[in-house]
């Protein structure tokens, strides 16, 4: 039974497919093939090199292969001398290859300092806790009462290095925008430390990248990169207790918040509310998106979130609420107003 | 001697060293006689030949394999679109679990090892393998350690905290009931089972060769298997260790990793890999040497380079050791390991660099033939040097700050071990099927099973790449529809579909032609080792008389009056033992029995192991049984044929 | 009873009853049962509150967490099977695992 002559087929076909593909791999939010800042960028220069390089070795190994099979055979393939000059051309090759992974090496660690730090001295620090499966942001100040604390939305001044001092109340997990940055884990019992910096304004999802149980799969969060002026303004407003509810049904909500099950878990700056276990609620209405990056935040979503967490997280911690339903519409009317 | 023999599949010729063949009769009876392997319900589970225990072993790592790759399709049915609820969260975690533990600790260590159990006695030119009764206890500690597993899966209580367990997730707090217990003692099943066969290796190469196979004419297999029983010897230890303080950890109270008590979740993460990266080359070795048997049998000349080769095995053996912080890139460790370990991980590539390059020439300087293994030999080149190629991308750690824990990872190391480890592995048994059952797998199905597997294979896994270019991470269980990542992983569980109809393809060619196939005759390829030069398959005592090997290719080397061992007993259990640089004959050494006391000791020490993650008691109670179990086992056998004036042992020489 | 001893974390039941030795609240790990040591009592103490400062939680903890703080605070005295309860935490430890407690017959005492 001969075979066909395959392989030079198999490489047309494959050429084709790769790079068909390849195309789609640039754009998109989540690509690191997307880069919005120095670092990202960095990255992704040196991973098309990378690329390329390999894509050339593939091609040139298969194409060597695909001719050794199929050329003609000739009597002086035995003799001595045509195995010394194979000995020779495997010895070369391996030296092509030694010297094409020293080049990487050298390449990959030229890369790895320009990012291991922040472009510039002037330098804004972030905390970033891990949770089970949420991600709080905590922005230091002189004043302990001026600390910020927002889940789930990370805000950056646009240009500016961004420190992340990372650590995890329970199980490792892992801090990833890939437009912006590498991954760092998040490890219990360290903290480690990793920068990002937006070179534009705009929005940057990340996600957890350290699998940590059930919700590993819907912890994700939004980088949002402003200007500085809108930034500081945006911490000020941040440092503010929540809003007093203006509205009857507001009012009433923030009463039943009190004194239900919501109470045992959030905190509500300015209120009485000050539990730790879940993500802080102060300005909840002005957050893009809430459930850790699993929702856009609107009145629809806020509504199928609170009314029944674990049939949109299944093994989340939240339990669904036990109200009738007007206090659980004035619940919602409540969050919506903490803006 | 020209290939065409092979073909039609006529045996080689044979010369007869006894012209009496009356004499060689009484030699076949006698030897069938004192190697018999047990017969009856009972003798089932006594069966000390290692050629038995290897089909056991080959056929049930395939049942594993089946059972993983089921796992994965449910996998594909959940990740097909976005937003899937085939699987919930909790079910999924069990399933990506148990799929990678399946496939790592029940299927692909332990079917590298069975191709050893199997094969090496014969290569090698040896009757059995050593410790014969350690190698039935390693089989069945194997099947209860996974049947253990699998009953857990099927009470809702398979590990769900991946395969690797990271702790703090697999820890007391975070992993509550049993799930993680079971996984941590699969890993003591598997590593007792594999630690055995691997110390049986390296006796049975080192000190059991035939005559002349000196070490520079070791078959590239053997050597492979060899470098492999190393690399287990050293690597089993750490997880072992690893995995037993998880397990006190979670039984007894310890603190081994948690740091508020002056623990550390990294030492878990060191433990494990320092285990898992030599894992995965446990793995990917014996296919190499599988690919040189192919590649010289289809070629029908000698591998090009034995000397580079060889030293390449050796190589990627030690420098598999120094590449393990390259899974923990993203810790934040200091500049100066990640620079080592990056360089580490890149110059592992050159040894299986001079491997390819090797074979290339090989291919270059035979007389390919294109049957179905050699197929899946050019398979394995396509697929194994672009997950090699992806995996110096990753080497490189900028880069892998990026793709870590992404679906690139996953096209990467499935390349690899896919293509790498499992394409060799089917093409192996498409080239020992007809030494291992006597008959030929159909050429025109194994044909259209290397194609169905390759391009099903492809479509799946490609992909992949771009999903972690795109960010798509692993271990996730659904994924939103407006990040676009739908399309492509329709595109792979579509891929997947035809990588299942090629393994179920696989099946039924072995199922039938195992059945129906055509006879195969002793050396239907014209092999190149040592196995071709008896029966297929080889009688209970393997070979009629030890031969005295002339030359590094055992087959194509032999003169036509080939000289052999004589004056080994055949009226019990004698092997030549012989010197491990030139394999001089050193002595004669009778090897033990058949015996149910491994059986018996594999089920205490099953009980033991299950027993403790239960209760502490299990130790104590399990000492005594234990304890009678062994003193069975090691009982000395009066040797019913000793007399005053022969000595128990005594060297023979080898004639011609 | 893990997701039981998360919730008593959580809830801060260790304010006042430590991590079962007691405080201001009765030590939770010895034999002594005011009010009954079997989980009907149990969750009623939670829900309803006692007299002497156990604050009532209805509606402030969800009844099905409650089931799972009941199995657990019962796991504290050593009542639970030994294969279920759990084992020591991932923090600073204040006493021996769950799962290795003497097992304490309960003692009704009455109202203290």
């Amino acid at each position: 039974m001969r075979g066909r002559s395959t392989r030079p087929h198999a490489a047309c076909v494959w050429l084709s497919q790769f790079l068909m593909v390849l195309t789609v791999g640039c754009a998109g939010n989540q690509s690191m093939f997307n880069p919005q800042g120095p670092a990202a960028r960095r990255i992704a220069d040196l991973g098309l090199l990378m690329i390329a390089i390999c894509l050339v070795v593939y091609l040139v190994v298969i194409a060597v292969a695909a001719w050794s099979l199929l050329r003609q055979r000739q009597a002086s393939d035995d003799s001595a001398q045509t195995t010394a000059r194979l000995g020779a051309i495997v010895a070369g090759a391996v030296a092509v290859t030694a010297a094409i992974l020293v080049t990487l090496t050298a390449v990959s660690a030229a890369a790895g300092r320009g990012l291991t730090s922040p472009t510039s001295q002037d330098t804004v620090t972030v905390d970033v806790i891990g949770h089970q499966w949420w991600w709080a942001f905590q922005y230091r100040s002189d004043k302990p009462q001026d600390f910020v604390t927002t889940p789930n939305e990370l805000h950056v001044p646009v240009g500016v290095p961004v420190i992340l001092r990372a650590q995890s109340r329970d199980v490792i997990h892992s801090f990833w925008v890939p437009n912006l940055q590498g991954k760092r884990d998040l490890i219990p019992g360290q903290i480690t430390t990793t920068w990002i910096q937006a070179d534009r304004a705009g929005v940057y999802r990340g996600q957890c990248a350290e699998f940590c149980g059930h919700q590993h799969a819907k912890m994700a969060f939004v980088v949002v990169a402003e200007p500085m002026d809108a930034f500081q303004q945006w911490l000020q407003r941040q440092r503010q207790p929540a809003a007093e509810p203006t509205g009857d049904q507001e009012r009433h909500g923030r009463d039943v918040f009190l004194q239900s099950t919501c109470v045992t878990c959030h905190t509500i700056r300015g209120t009485d509310a000050g539990a730790r276990v879940g993500p802080e609620l102060t300005h909840v209405g002005s957050r893009q998106t809430i459930a850790a990056g699993t929702l856009p935040n609107s009145v629809e979503h806020l509504r199928m979130w609170v009314a029944n967490p674990p049939s949109i997280k299944p093994g989340t911690r939240m339990p669904p609420h036990g109200l009738s339903p007007e206090d659980f519409e004035a619940v919602v009317s409540y969050l919506r107003s903490l803006e | 001697m020209e290939s065409g023999s092979g073909q039609s599949g006529a045996p080689v010729e044979r010369v007869e060293p006894y012209p009496d063949a009356a004499a060689e009769a009484r030699l076949r009876r006698q030897l069938e006689e004192t190697w018999h392997v047990p017969a009856g319900f009972l003798g089932w589970f006594a069966v000390t030949d290692h050629r038995t225990i290897g089909r056991r072993y080959i056929a049930t790592a395939f049942v594993f394999f089946l059972i993983g790759g089921v796992l994965a399709a449910l996998m594909r049915i959940q990740l097909a679109v976005p937003d899937n609820h085939f699987l919930g969260p909790d079910l999924y975690n069990q399933v990506f679990t148990m799929h990678g533990t399946v496939m790592m600790f029940l299927f692909a260590v332990p079917v590298m090892e069975a191709m050893a159990v199997y094969l090496v006695p014969l290569m090698v030119g040896t009757r059995n393998i050593a410790f014969p009764r350690l190698n039935t206890f390693s089989y069945f500690v194997y099947l209860f350690g996974g049947i253990m597993v699998i009953v857990a899966m099927l009470v809702n209580s398979a590990p769900d905290a991946g395969w690797f367990a990271y702790v703090p997730l697999s820890g007391p707090d975070y992993t509550p009931g049993k799930r993680a217990d079971f996984w941590a003692q699969l890993i003591t099943f598997t590593e007792v089972a594999a630690l055995a066969v691997a110390v049986e290796i390296v006796a049975t190469v080192f000190k059991m060769r035939a005559p002349g196979m000196s070490l520079n004419r070791i078959p590239l297999f053997v050597w492979s298997m060899l470098v492999t029983a190393f690399m287990i010897i050293f690597a089993m230890p750490a997880v072992v260790l690893g995995s037993t303080f998880l397990l006190l950890d979670r039984l007894v109270g310890t603190h081994f990793y948690n740091p508020a008590e002056g623990g550390d979740a990294l030492l878990w993460q060191h433990l494990f890999w320092f285990f898992g990266h030599p894992e995965v080359y446990i793995i990917f070795v014996p296919a190499l040497g599988m690919v040189s048997a192919i590649v010289a049998t289809f070629t029908q000349r000698p591998i090009f380079g034995y000397r580079a080769m060889v030293l390449s095995l050796v190589a990627t053996g030690f420098i598999g050791f120094g590449l393990w912080v390259h899974h923990m890139f993203a810790t934040g460790l200091p500049q100066l390991g990640l620079t080592y370990f990056t360089a580490a991980s890149m110059i592992i590539s050159i040894p299986s660099g001079v491997q390819i390059f090797c074979w290339i020439a090989s291919i270059w300087r035979g007389h390919p033939r294109l049957a179905t293994p050699m197929l899946f030999v050019l398979g394995f080149i396509a697929i194994f040097v672009l997950g090699g190629l992806s995996g110096v991308t990753l080497a490189s750690v900028p880069f892998d700050l990026q793709v870590h824990d992404t679906y690139y990872v996953v096209a990467h190391f499935h390349y690899v071990l896919l293509g790498g480890a499992v394409f060799p592995l089917i093409g192996a048994l498409y080239f020992w099927f007809p030494k291992i059952t006597g008959r030929m797998m159909s050429e025109r199905l194994g044909v259209l099973n290397f194609w169905t597997l390759f391009i099903g294979f492809n479509v799946t896994f490609f992909p992949m790449h771009i999903l972690g270019f795109q960010g798509m991470p692993r271990r996730v269980y659904t994924y939103p529809a407006e990040m676009g990542w739908g399309p492509l992983n329709l595109v792979a569980t579509a891929g997947a579909v035809l990588l299942i109809a090629g393994g179920a393809l696989f099946v039924f060619n072995a199922v039938r032609s195992y059945v129906a196939g055509t006879i195969a005759g002793d050396d239907p390829w014209h092999g190149e080792t040592l196995e071709w030069a008896t029966a297929s398959p080889p009688p209970v005592y393997n070979f009629l008389h030890i031969p005295v090997i002339e030359g590094r290719h055992a087959m194509w080397d032999r003169s036509l009056a080939p000289p052999v061992v004589t004056g080994l007993r055949s009226d019990c259990r004698e092997v030549l033992i012989t010197d491990v640089m030139g394999a001089e004959p050193v002595h004669a050494y009778e090897l033990p029995e058949p015996s149910i006391w491994p059986f018996l000791c594999s089920i205490v020490t099953s009980a033991f192991f299950v027993g403790s993650i239960f209760t502490p008691w299990a130790l104590p109670v399990s000492i005594l049984p234990l304890t009678v179990t062994l003193i069975g086992w090691f009982w000395p056998k009066p040797h019913p044929n000793l007399r005053g004036d022969q000595p128990l042992v005594r060297p023979v020489e080898a004639e011609g | 009873m893990a997701e039981g001893k998360r919730l008593f974390t959580l809830y801060n039941c260790a304010g006042c009853h430590a991590n079962g030795g007691g405080g201001m609240g009765p030590a939770l790990m010895d034999d002594k049962w005011i009010y009954g040591s079997r989980p009907p009592n149990i969750f009623e103490s939670i829900v309803e509150g006692r007299p002497n400062g156990m604050p009532s939680w209805r509606n402030k903890i969800p009844d099905a967490q409650v089931w799972q703080l009941v199995a657990y605070v019962q796991s504290m005295s050593g009542q639970a099977p030994a294969a279920a309860m759990p084992s020591r935490s991932d923090h600073l430890q204040s006493g021996t695992p769950e799962n290795n407690r003497p097992a304490q017959t309960p003692i009704q005492t009455g109202t203290p």
